[in-house]
């Protein structure tokens, strides 16, 4: 047992980053704070430890570990971080896109302003979604706002990636119906493509085989060949004759044709990987008519889909219950009171007023996506699932039957907000303090400083 | 049929909406005390049959706050009679109650400053700027009361538009605001205040100013003619921050409203806020992801007193952008009542747009029934009233959920 312990102890000092995060890291302790129960009630006066950057222990009593390091939060109410599943964070809008273009590459981790902006609406983990110009777009990821680089708190860098690639995205809201109706028609010849090209991958070794044969064939046909013609000298007279004859037979000569590999094609490989569910679809579409078009993509290709938008699902829902493992990410766009009503003829989708209860009535996973930045997350969700389901709704992760509440907070989680007042049911209630990983990412400017020059 | 009002039993039975409110619960006992002496009078009054009491809702007040407890008496000729607490309501009386359902907020109508509302959409309708000073132009001439879009935003709870002249010219005629009515004859409100323009906007290759200085220049020579227009209070597009500044230099003996959507005029808040009086001053509209230096400016503006008014945009806006902005405004550190006040109170006296505004005995009854406090993205139109003539607004699938109305 002592020499148990003597190599326990050696391989402490041998491991000195060990060695300091288990005996000089101090735990941050919350304390005072308030929360939602699981049964809705609040809570008060709690105290939360923070070891290793995740939640260790909730209690409503107890003495702070010793070397513990404070974090003011007297009075304020925690939750767990909002989670945005549509946005475009730093992400350039517009343009060509392909399935091999990754939103991750073009999030800017150095715009600490506008990352800073959202944090401070409480808003931690964000699903990067491209939007281009109609059609495919570019592949998604999950990305957490923390501080990030090898210094973390002073690198200014921002973003973790948490899922490398979440979806392939294609665009079929965008554009005037007859170039919606093109980048329909262009997506399906590329996924026809891609599967074709994947058959001609799957039986490329099988007419090599052939190939090989053949070629063996035509080697020991054209030796036996050779041998007769050396024998016959005396038939050289009789060529002429045959001349006509031998074009025909040039064909018959002719050494077998070698099947071609198909080449490295990048974007049609991500779309096999869409069609051999490896990676789900995420469609905006909006329209009844875009919406019917990608249920036919779904159905056509058998495909894992993620419905983004929505916006006249009621109109289609018996073309959408038809879907299997679809899941809807809902938002309310901006758009002007006058681009739709009395007199416009071809204006914004007609939007349910309810569409969340029109998806709730159809059985119909959803979760709510800014489809902006993020930072009016917290707004459009209150504005779309009511004040009571938006918080919830907020924290909650629900897409293709994979469901992760975080709509309260739980030993383990590492994103906390802390409110001003209770969310859930105080409209005016707003961030003051964001930790991510026991580290206060963002806080509230005290005074007026937020306004200042 | 008559109820007798007891106006002591109105300060016994004030009650503060939130607990935010009960810190500040003795000086507004005192104000409503006085305002409900001064509206009904040191003798009983009481609620006619042809009244309509609208009761169970919390009352958004001229300050800002939300107050619960209190029933707001419509009178037949579509003014506000008087606020009496809800337990002064009897069951006994046989005129038109409307039950509010709990948790409901009753406004002021909202207000879409600046915009085209009621122009079917023609910004560009009225342009000034072909006379530099140009005292008798009226935006009415731009308003067109069968505007569809009019009823459209009223179902958002927009009840009044005020409309104004491109600011292309030093003076550029009056504003004039209009009640949001889809109809055949317009319904303006007040007589409207003359506007006028200090920024880039006068500037023209074509005709004087072609430079700043020589605008600067004008303007002193105007200012220094003790003009009629200058002896009220008027309307000042001043666009950019510098041209806030430029226009603090001028001796005003009469400070106007300062027009000031989209700049960031950060550093001339000080001098705003040391004028005389209430400084009125109107912002935004306020977008998500809008310009963060001017959202800044604007909870700066409101935290050093100067009164707010939300700019509006309809109908080339979000129907609900007044609130947005609010909401906006408040996430960003405005106090919610300076928030309120920006979308109900202020809007009214930017505009000169008397008896608006306001819930109090003798403004028009135009009021809207959010389902909660309006500053709440949540928050939903239920019913709304115009001149006391009630429309409901909420689906039909929900009004058994949300209000009861008794004939």
């Amino acid at each position: 047992m002592k020499s148990v312990h003597i190599y326990l102890l050696g391989f402490l000092l041998m491991m000195p980053g060990v060695l300091q995060a288990q005996l000089f890291e101090r735990p941050i302790i919350l304390e005072g704070v308030k929360m939602i129960s699981p049964r809705g009630e609040v809570l008060e006066d709690l105290m939360i430890t923070i070891r290793r950057g995740r939640i260790a222990g909730i209690s409503q009593s107890g003495d702070a570990p010793m070397m513990s390091k404070k974090i003011a939060a007297d009075g304020l109410f925690v939750t767990s971080g909002l989670v945005d599943h549509a946005s475009v964070l730093t992400l350039p809008v517009g343009g060509e896109g392909a399935a091999d273009h990754w939103s991750w590459d073009a999030f800017d981790r150095y715009d600490k302003e506008a990352i800073l902006s959202v944090l401070a609406t409480g808003v931690t983990r964000v699903h990067l979604v491209p939007v281009r110009s109609g059609g495919i777009s570019g592949r998604s990821c999950w990305v957490s706002l923390e501080p990030a680089g090898e210094n973390a708190s002073s690198s200014g860098q921002f973003g973790v990636l948490m899922e490398e690639e979440a979806a392939l995205c294609i665009d079929l809201a965008s554009g005037s119906p007859v170039a919606r109706m093109r980048s329909y028609g262009a997506i399906l010849d590329q996924f026809s493509a891609a599967k074709d090209r994947r058959d001609a991958l799957e039986s490329y070794d099988e007419d090599l085989e052939e190939y090989l044969e053949e070629l063996k064939k035509w080697i020991e046909e054209k030796a036996e060949e050779g041998d007769k013609e050396s024998s016959d000298e005396g038939a050289e007279k009789d060529e002429k004759k045959d001349e006509k004859k031998d074009g025909e037979e040039e064909e018959e000569n002719k050494s077998p044709e070698k099947p071609v590999r198909p080449g490295v094609d990048e974007p049609s490989d991500i779309l096999l990987k869409v069609v051999a569910h490896q990676l789900p679809v995420l469609i905006t579409a909006r329209k009844s008519a875009d919406l019917i078009n990608a249920c036919e993509l779904i159905q056509k290709f058998e495909l894992d889909a993620i419905i983004h938008g929505a916006d006249e699902a009621a109109l289609v829902m018996d073309h959408l219950k038809d879907l299997e493992n679809v899941s809807f990410i809902l938002d309310n766009p901006a758009n002007a009171l006058s681009a739709s009503g009395p007199g416009v003829i071809d204006g914004q989708p007609r939007r349910s007023a309810d569409l969340i209860s029109v998806m709730e009535e159809n059985d119909l996973d959803w979760v709510i996506g800014s489809g902006g930045s993020g930072a009016g997350l917290w707004r459009m969700t209150r504005k779309m699932a009511g004040s009571e389901a938006a918080l919830s709704s907020a924290q909650t992760t629900n897409l293709r039957g994979e469901k992760t509440r975080r709509d309260w907070v739980s030993p383990g989680m590492r994103h906390l907000v802390l409110w001003s007042g209770n969310p859930a049911s105080d409209a005016a209630a707003r961030p003051e303090k964001i930790l991510i990983n026991g580290l206060v990412v963002w806080q509230r400017p005290a005074g007026t400083r937020e306004g200042r020059f | 049929m008559q109820i007798s009002i007891r106006s002591m039993s109105i300060a016994n039975n004030l009650k503060m909406a939130t607990s935010q409110q009960k810190t500040r619960s003795l000086s507004l006992l005192g104000m409503w005390g006085v305002l409900c002496l001064s509206l009904l009078g040191a003798t009983p009054r009481g609620i006619l049959a042809a009244d309509t009491v609208i009761t169970g809702a919390a009352v958004v007040t001229a300050d800002g706050s939300v107050n619960s407890g209190w029933a707001v008496i419509v009178g037949p000729n579509g003014q506000i009679k008087a606020l009496v607490p809800n337990e002064e309501v009897s069951e006994a009386f046989q005129g038109s109650i409307f039950n509010a359902p709990e948790g409901s907020v009753l406004t002021p109508g909202l207000h879409d400053l600046m915009g085209a509302l009621g122009t079917r959409g023609q910004a560009a309708s009225l342009q000034a700027g072909t006379e530099l000073f140009d005292p008798d132009l009226d935006a009415s001439q731009a308003f067109d009361p069968t505007d569809p879009w009019l009823d459209v935003a009223a179902q958002q709870g927009v009840l009044y538009t005020t409309l104004a002249a491109l600011p292309l010219g030093v003076v550029n005629g009056k504003s004039a605001t209009f009640l949001c009515q889809t109809s055949k004859t317009p319904l303006r409100l007040g007589e409207g205040k003359q506007t006028m323009a200090l920024g880039d906007s006068v500037l023209s290759g074509n005709r004087m100013p072609t430079s700043r200085t020589a605008l600067i220049s004008l303007w002193r020579d105007w200012v220094a003619s003790d003009p009629e227009e200058l002896k009220s209070a008027g309307l000042l597009y001043v666009y950019e921050g510098i041209d806030l500044r430029q226009a603090l230099s001028l001796p005003w003996s009469v400070v106007p409203v300062f027009i000031h959507t989209g700049g960031d005029a950060r550093s001339p808040l000080d001098l705003v806020s040391g004028l005389p009086g209430p400084v009125h001053m109107v912002v935004g509209p306020l977008l998500e992801g809008g310009d963060a230096s001017h959202l800044s400016m604007a909870v700066q503006a409101a935290s050093k007193g100067i009164e707010l008014s939300f700019a509006g945009g309809l109908p080339a806006g979000p129907a609900d952008h007044l609130r947005t902005s609010a909401a906006i405004a408040v996430a960003a550190g405005m106090n919610p009542e300076a928030a309120r006040r920006a979308l109900f109170s202020n809007p009214a006296t930017v505009a000169a747009a008397t008896g608006t505004g306001i819930i109090e005995a003798g403004a028009r009854a135009d009021l809207v029934l959010f389902s909660g406090d309006p500053l709440d993205p949540a928050s939903k139109v239920i019913h709304l009233w115009r001149g006391g003539e009630g429309q409901r607004v909420a689906g039909s699938s929900k009004v058994g959920e949300l209000d009861t109305f008794r004939r």
